[in-house]
């Protein structure tokens, strides 16, 4: 599932199951190519759920989760952050840090 | 421009790429035609995919989502409840491939570090995916670099091939330059051609923000450029002298490996955007050497 979420519901829509917050702006060109990158990744691990996050729409979360660039990742499973990575990182990168994230 | 690459140092492109190539993590092509389409519609139908049971009798395959109950030592191995993806290897893939072919109900046991681990398959689904539509396109509101709205299956096939591609080539370029920067003897840039690339920029930037955000940079800068005692467009041209000289060394690379002039339109002290256009044509010489590759 991906869904566009604003800061005020992030914690309802990432409660339950595997999330990638994906801290984002339009106009960002490397968020760009993550995101091509974070769907494939969907496609083929659909119980991977992806919040996309625009921080211009949403400046809450520049504090909230001290975003100091774009684009940064937060992997949560169940609510809980598990883990963060910061850049338009290759495939290789995202499945290992979700293989930790995820499983432990 | 004043500046010249040392008359001892020459540059063998094919010999820089060829030991890029040797990298584990190196691009050895770029992805076919069937491959950037099916990354296209991927993207374009990930927000209406849906996971649906599968029957009890349906084996599993590599790509369903099995709900699985793992006993064994390791905590990673000892859930009530875990979701995987089989086939991908992400949890384990000695256990993944063992499960493929079983059902939902099914127990086995495999040994994993030495140990075992029993796996008992609690819910099996499969992956279901819609044919992408224009309506999904325009209802993911993407855009390309330049703005434009992307509002049919073609536009997005367009934009994910212009995009995979260039980002892969951006990347051997990116790596192979950098293999030559570091090979390349000191040297000094003329500060003449350092100046006239500060004014350059200047004068871009300059228009840029007048167009794009209506504001006149002369006036004050964009707050996100305040950092180290930036305050005025001269304290960040400036800071960005280090930019300029690499710009220098990149362009004379450039021009060296493509056999070109340092002259008019190729030189980098004639306009703002020799760079980006001379590392097109080296785009488009990594492309046809790995091609021939």
């Amino acid at each position: 599932m991906t869904l566009f979420v604003e800061e005020k519901d992030f914690d309802a829509v990432t409660r339950e199951g595997f999330w990638i917050a994906d801290f984002m702006t339009d106009h960002c060109g490397p968020c760009k190519l993550l995101d091509m990158v974070l769907s494939e990744l969907i496609y083929d691990d659909p119980e991977i759920n992806l919040a996309k996050c625009d921080i211009e729409k949403s400046p809450a979360y520049v504090e909230r989760f001290g975003i100091s660039g774009t684009p940064t990742l937060l992997f949560l499973l169940d609510g809980e952050v598990k883990g963060r990575l910061s850049g338009a990182q290759p495939r290789e990168v995202l499945e290992e840090k979700i293989s930790q994230s995820m499983y432990g | 421009m004043r500046t010249k690459l040392p008359e001892s140092f020459s540059i063998d492109f094919d010999e820089y790429l060829g030991e890029y190539l040797e990298r584990p993590e190196a691009v050895h092509a770029l992805p076919s035609e069937e491959e950037l389409i099916a990354l296209a519609h991927k993207a374009i139908v990930r927000e209406q995919l849906v996971l649906a049971p599968l029957p009890e009798a349906t084996p599993a395959a590599a790509g369903d989502t099995a709900v699985l109950r793992v006993s064994g030592a390791a905590p990673r191995y000892n859930k009530e409840r875990v979701t995987v993806t089989l086939g991908r290897g992400l949890y384990n893939r000695r256990l993944e491939e063992a499960l493929t072919g079983c059902r939902r109900g099914d127990t086995l046991s495999v040994d994993i570090d030495g140990g075992p681990v029993t796996a008992t398959i609690l819910e099996l689904r499969r992956r279901q995916a819609p044919e992408p539509t224009d309506e999904m396109v325009q209802a993911l509101q993407a855009s390309t670099a330049d703005g434009r709205q992307l509002r049919t299956v073609r536009e997005y096939e367009d934009y994910i091939r212009q995009e995979k591609t260039m980002s892969m080539l951006a990347e051997v370029n990116y790596y192979v330059t950098s293999m030559i920067l570091e090979a390349l003897p000191p040297m000094d840039c003329d500060e003449e051609d350092i100046r006239v690339l500060g004014e350059l920029e200047r004068d871009y930037f300059v228009k840029l923000f007048l167009e794009t955000e209506h504001i006149d940079i002369r006036e004050g800068i964009p707050e996100a450029w305040k950092q180290d005692g930036i305050r005025t467009l001269d304290d960040f041209i400036r800071a960005r002298r280090d930019w300029y000289i690499l710009k220098i060394k990149q362009c004379l690379i450039f021009l060296d490996i493509l056999g070109l002039p340092c002259e008019g339109g190729t030189d980098p002290l004639d306009h703002y955007e020799v760079l980006q256009e001379l590392q097109l044509k080296i785009f488009d010489l990594i492309r046809s050497r790995l091609e021939r590759r």
